[in-house]
């Protein structure tokens, strides 16, 4: 099947009632979601999760897809009315957007940002088209070995990535990978790490864990700071931009869709340093920069198109590759999982509807996204007048219903809660919970590869040094972690330095 | 490169006081309380690497139990005894080098961790009482106690959103709700 054919069929799934209808369903909710302060996409796939299982593998994941980008639109509106970003990616949506919005501008403001995410991200799904399925060729015979480098890089770049502490982001994973394999080996069958609990034998379930983490503990950790207090007379006059903001923001979103769309395929790239990297550059080159952070649209516009494209062609490393670069991806793969589907380089031939299915989606998710929030804008608006305290207690029995209804398990509905506290806690000390989805969900993978690669080459580890994707795949891991100790050693001795000076200036004065 | 923390942010307390708080914030807060939360600042991370150590040395110890091969037989206890020695190599990593922990202020904790002990009391509830009248108590426990929201709304949000739930779950997507006792 050729690209062009792949994608008509894909159309024909797409555009069936039933997958339009949960399409659009997940645009919507998604984008509610994303619209309540503090809630960001983790949360919401999180959330909605339990929903997807009663449904066919390719119309679950289509939703998924909506939910993910519908909530990376809704996060917006927060972000530049109120300044209330829902996750780290839209905090740099605030530099100019919440000023935009005081200047009287946030109906421009939202206006560029859904057409800079709608140009974005269809600039990665046609990308997405038609790079995935070579990549996916190219990647057919990769073997054990491989399979566990690259799922190994997968984990070691978000901590290697990430702003946060690189420590506590690879602390962080491996206690992932560890709840990860209680339960029964997947190799033996052999019981471990149980504690004789017989709730534990079928491991722990990823919803529980996901819901926890990222629904329940987001919500004791708003307790503890204080609920979202609801915003009234929120009004949009003109809602969208004009012929200058187009004229200004244009090749802003165009550069962005490429940043975004490179971004978005490395693995721990993804929102955060797309938008970052996407406001660096356009600062750069603007001809005004002394206007970014003050309301410059076109930094507003580039950052929310990167930031779109990248959520979107992060697909390919998971459809191509079967790995997630981001924690919204590895909900996403653990949600395939549990259809009885592994994604990576044979999804396209054995399950093309799936592949070809969600990649035409995202095209109908992307416009429908552009039609609700043009003329919708001032409903969605409105949604903001409900406080969070409200929304608290609705989404905790929401999320226990939705973790009780996979397996029909209280066990699971506590085993939800105990990881909601962890989370919490964790997030407390300065621990970011990303690293911890991801190895969880790219332990069980880790381990049974690595365990082949060592049966296949009788417990040698030149095997990881014999093929050229591993050998690779090693020399990028090595060259991230001497990157970052460079890095470290210049930043103590730039501080060091800086102490010195001072001293110095102590002694003489 | 801007940090990914979250800015300033007005939020309402639970007591309905406006409060400027950040991500990370330094609670405000009095005399011994403001040691006690300081102090939570200043040793969270020391702390949480402790009971990260102990976690993996449990792990270790059980891995042991359970067997781990060879290099080329690996058994079950292989790969959580290799992960879990990874984990506490980064540990004094952490020990020494972060500092960016949250204070602990105990009041408000306490009321965070209210939710997750009311969500335990549903679970008990629901053997005994059902779906809807265990799920209408949190609902209103949360509603009243913990967020401080008006009596009208506590029993309109509250019972509501109790009975679009079963619908959503028990009815509509046919999971195994009990609706009532028994």
């Amino acid at each position: 099947m050729d690209i062009l054919e792949g994608l008509a069929s894909g159309f024909l799934i797409a555009f069936s009632p039933t997958n339009l209808l949960y399409v659009t369903l997940g645009v919507l909710i998604g984008t509610v979601i994303g619209l309540i302060p503090g809630l960001g996409p983790v949360a919401a796939i999180a959330l909605l999760l339990p929903l997807t299982f009663e449904l066919d593998p390719a119309t679950a994941i289509m939703m998924l897809a909506g939910i993910y980008y519908g909530s990376m639109y809704g996060g917006r509106i927060p972000a530049i009315l109120l300044r209330l970003p829902g996750d780290a990616s839209a905090v740099v949506t605030t530099f100019d957007g919440y000023p935009l919005a005081q200047q009287g501008k946030a109906g421009p403001a939202l206006g560029i940002t859904a057409i800079g995410s709608f140009l974005g991200g269809t600039v990665a799904i046609i990308g997405l088209s038609f790079l995935a399925p070579t990549l996916a060729g190219v990647a057919g015979g990769v073997g054990a070995p491989d399979l566990f480098a690259l799922a190994l890089i997968g984990l070691l770049m978000i901590a290697f990535i990430g702003s946060g502490s690189k420590f506590k982001a690879l602390a962080v994973a491996g206690l992932g990978i560890l709840v990860a394999t209680v339960g029964l080996d997947p190799i033996s069958g052999q019981e471990r790490l149980t504690f004789g609990s017989t709730g534990l034998l079928a491991g722990v379930d990823i919803v529980a864990v996901a819901v926890g983490m990222f629904g329940i503990g987001e919500i004791l950790y708003n307790a503890e700071h204080g609920f979202y207090k609801g915003t009234k007379g929120l009004k949009l006059t003109n809602k969208l931009p004009s012929r200058a903001d187009w004229v200004l923001s244009r090749f802003a979103i165009l550069r962005g869709s490429v940043i975004g769309f490179f971004v978005g395929i490395l693995p721990g790239g993804g929102g955060t340093i797309s938008s970052v990297l996407a406001y660096g550059v356009e600062r750069r080159v603007s001809k005004r920069p002394e206007k970014f952070g003050k309301g410059a649209i076109e930094g507003l516009a580039a950052t929310e198109t990167a930031d779109n494209a990248s959520s979107n062609s992060a697909f390919i490393p998971l459809l191509t590759l079967g790995i997630p670069p981001n924690p919204v991806l590895a909900l996403i793969f653990g949600a395939l999982l549990l259809q009885n589907i592994t994604p990576g380089p044979n999804l396209v031939n054995e399950h093309p509807d799936v592949f070809w299915g969600v990649i035409a989606s995202m095209y109908i998710g992307n416009i429908l996204l552009l039609i609700l929030n043009l003329p919708l804008i001032g409903v969605f608006v409105q949604m903001l007048r409900v406080r969070g305290s409200l929304m608290a207690p609705i989404i905790l029995i929401v999320s226990i219903c939705g973790v009780y209804s996979v397996r029909n398990s209280l066990f699971d509905v506590l085993t939800a809660i105990v990881f909601g506290v962890v989370g919490y806690l964790l997030r407390k000390v300065g621990f970011d919970l990303g690293p911890f989805i991801l190895g969880f969900i790219l332990g069980p993978i880790l381990e049974v590869q690595f365990r082949r690669s060592m049966l296949m080459s009788d417990g040698s580890f030149s095997v990881f040094l014999e093929r050229p994707l591993t050998l690779m795949v090693g020399v990028v891991i090595v060259g991230a972690i001497f990157a970052s100790l460079v890095s470290y050693y210049r930043r103590r001795m730039a501080r060091f330095k800086k102490q010195i000076h001072y001293d110095n200036e102590d002694i003489y004065i | 490169m801007p940090s990914n923390r979250a800015p300033r942010q007005e939020r309402e307390t639970p007591d309905g006081d406006a409060a400027v708080i950040q991500e990370h914030p330094a609670e405000p807060a009095e005399g011994s309380r403001a040691e006690a939360d300081s102090a939570g600042a200043r040793y969270g991370d020391k702390i949480a690497t402790v009971v990260i150590i102990a976690v993996c040395i449990t792990v270790i110890v059980q891995s042991l139990q359970g067997g781990i091969g060879t290099l080329a037989v690996p058994e079950s206890g292989f790969w959580p005894l290799v992960i879990a020695v990874a984990v506490i190599a980064t540990t004094p990593l952490i020990f020494f080098t972060a500092n960016d922990s949250e204070a602990f202020p105990l009041r408000k904790m306490a009321r965070a961790l209210s939710i997750a002990v009311a969500m335990v009391f549903f679970v008990v509830l629901y053997e005994y009482l059902g779906f809807l009248i265990a799920g209408a108590l949190m609902m209103l426990y949360l509603l009243r106690v913990v967020c401080r929201e008006p009596w009208r709304a506590t029993l309109l949000v509250g019972l509501i959103a109790t009975v679009v739930t079963y619908v959503l779950f028990g009815v509509l997507l046919e999971v195994n709700l009990d609706p009532f006792p028994g």
